[in-house]
């Protein structure tokens, strides 16, 4: 059920991030019920399911924004969910991007950027202006280096929120829904940028419902329902012939 | 005839005006039968300006120096009214209130300079440990977020601000010396000021952090900053606009309540004005006191409620 044949990814080496066997509780609740998952070097997964199904605080546990309550998770082969790691340093190297962009509203797009470099990285600040500018370039916003959130659309916001992760050079980026807040006019501006993301080798993570794009990009689709999974496979053959009764119904409501 | 009432008539207003401060203040107050004659003579004085008077201010034509012009006129009226009517002994009023002389002799003016820089000293060192103190506590509850020490925190905030400082100030000041601990009463002053002034200032803080949505805290955090940083960094700058209004309305009541301190002997203003009143079995100082606070007081309100004006809407 774990194979996954038609991927680009590189999967002789370790896996780029692994679950094992994550539990959440909120008080009482049990959100997340024993996730495993493992996501390749230059992979891209897909996490779908309906509100409330655990796939969010999953993909949060995957940075410790959440911490879980039970289980491991590894980057590169190095276990973080421990007392002793530095989860700073881990965050740094794994970008998130959030559905509702949460850029900070008293910087430019260019101090957004490079706020990380600055105080994380510990770069020069001439050199980290420069660093976020490119990243700025990268996602299409030369032009927008100056402007404050507020001045700017909601594609454009989210943008810069993909180039806020991109500029920490991270080893994986964290999407979470990030297109469901913008008006349908933008999304693709949005889905553009990450699929020249994916295509460069970016090891992404995306909470997503964007069939079509999906069906492009991501190498592989868990389906959680309920706090556990329910199905994953390839993209291609979960959303073709799912075989689980209520992927089908799921999928079937989308459409 | 429609309008003949509502129209303004501001030439014959003024002309009103000068009739009727002229028969106030110029006629002696009559007295026996013909004080009927003179209580309907004032009241018809009113009367006839009110009918000239209100036409003008509901007039939406009428500029607006002319209009407050004409209720600084109606002041200047009721004044006199006042003046004529009270049977005050209005000369001795004066040479106890309003007595120039005292205050020209020497060093009077000089004294009541130095109590407001005293007092001056007291506002800014108390404002400055306050603010520190309340954005410690507030940051550090907000970060820390510890039972025991928030037990702690809201403790000191509850019971500061339960207390009237003057009370505080009186307790401090004639406990203190026995525990061994000596302070100056300017010293004690300013503790006792910080302290109750820190305890609103937490909860000023607090509400401004809390005011920022968690989420900007996660997105700080997922780029990898520690939560100082994400405080320092991205937190406080939003909450210090926030916080602004309440603040400075917090700065003008820490500068009225240095007042409280001339219960410690701290010589400032109001200390410095009692002084000299007793010396010279005299008022005016305390008048000139006044004159001093507002001095100070008057233009930072009238800042404030610049800043109130600019508040951003969230």
């Amino acid at each position: 059920m774990n194979a996954a044949p038609e991927t680009r990814s590189d999967t002789t080496r370790a896996p780029m991030i692994e679950a094992r066997g994550i539990h959440k509780y909120f008080s009482g609740t049990h959100v997340l019920r024993g996730i495993n998952a493992r996501v390749a070097h230059g992979e891209v997964v897909a996490l779908m399911g309906r509100s409330g199904s655990g796939k969010s605080t999953f993909l949060r546990c995957l940075n410790r924004i959440e911490e879980p309550s039970e289980g491991d998770v590894l980057i590169d082969g190095t276990i973080i969910t421990d007392l002793r790691t530095d989860v700073n340093s881990v965050r740094a190297d794994i970008g998130m991007v959030f559905q509702d962009y949460n850029l900070f509203p008293h910087m430019t797009a260019l101090e957004n950027v490079a706020l990380g470099l600055i105080h994380v990285r510990k770069r020069p600040r001439s050199e980290a202006q420069d660093l976020a500018a490119s990243a700025l370039t990268q996602v299409g916003l030369a032009d927008h280096l100056t402007k404050y959130p507020n001045q700017l659309s909601g594609g454009q916001q989210q943008r810069v929120a993909i180039a806020r992760s991109l500029a920490m050079r991270p080893k994986a980026i964290l999407f979470d829904e990030p297109t469901s807040a913008l008006d349908p006019e933008m999304v693709h501006e949005v889905l553009d940028v990450m699929r020249t993301l994916a295509s460069e080798g970016m090891t992404m993570v995306v909470v997503s419902h964007e069939i079509g794009f999906l069906r492009k990009v991501a190498d592989q689709l868990i389906m959680f329902d309920d706090g556990v999974v329910i199905e994953r496979g390839p993209t291609a053959r979960v959303l073709d012939a799912p075989e689980h009764a209520r992927t089908r119904e799921f999928l079937g409501a989308l459409k | 005839m429609t309008g003949t009432l509502t129209q303004p008539r501001p030439i014959l207003l003024a002309l009103m005006f000068f009739a009727g401060l002229g028969y106030l203040l110029a006629t002696p107050v009559t007295t026996g039968v013909a004080i009927w004659m003179d209580v309907a003579a004032t009241v018809g004085v009113f009367v006839l300006f009110l009918l000239l008077f209100v036409p003008l201010q509901i007039d939406r034509r009428a500029p607006d120096w002319l209009k407050n012009l004409s209720a600084l006129a109606l002041f200047v009226l009721l004044a006199a009214a006042f003046f004529r009517w009270a049977n005050a002994d209005w000369g001795r009023l004066g040479h106890l209130f309003f007595n120039f002389e005292v205050m020209s002799r020497p060093g009077v003016m000089m004294r009541m300079l130095s109590g407001l820089w005293i007092a001056l000293q007291v506002f800014l060192f108390s404002l400055v440990l306050a603010t520190l103190l309340g954005i410690f506590m507030a940051v550090v509850r907000s970060i820390v977020n510890d039972a025991f020490l928030n037990f702690f925190i809201d403790a000191y905030v509850d019971v500061f601000r339960a207390v009237p400082p003057i009370v505080l100030l009186l307790v401090t000041y004639s406990a203190l010396p026995y525990s061994g601990i000596v302070l100056s009463p300017f010293a004690t002053g300013v503790v006792v000021l910080a302290l109750v002034e820190g305890a609103y200032l937490t909860e000023v803080f607090r509400a401004g952090i809390e005011a920022i949505n968690r989420n900007q805290v996660l997105s700080a955090r997922s780029i990898g900053l520690s939560a100082w940083q994400a405080m320092r960094l991205v937190v406080l700058p939003q909450s210090a606009r926030i916080v602004l209004p309440d603040y400075s309305n917090r700065l003008i009541g820490l500068m009225k309540r240095t007042a409280e301190c001339s219960v410690i002997a701290i010589a400032e203003i109001l200390k410095v004005a009692q002084d000299l009143q007793s010396q010279f079995v005299n008022a005016t100082p305390l008048i000139v006191g006044a004159l001093l606070y507002m001095a100070v007081l008057f233009p930072m309100t009238r800042i404030v409620s610049r800043i109130e004006r600019s508040r951003p809407r969230n």
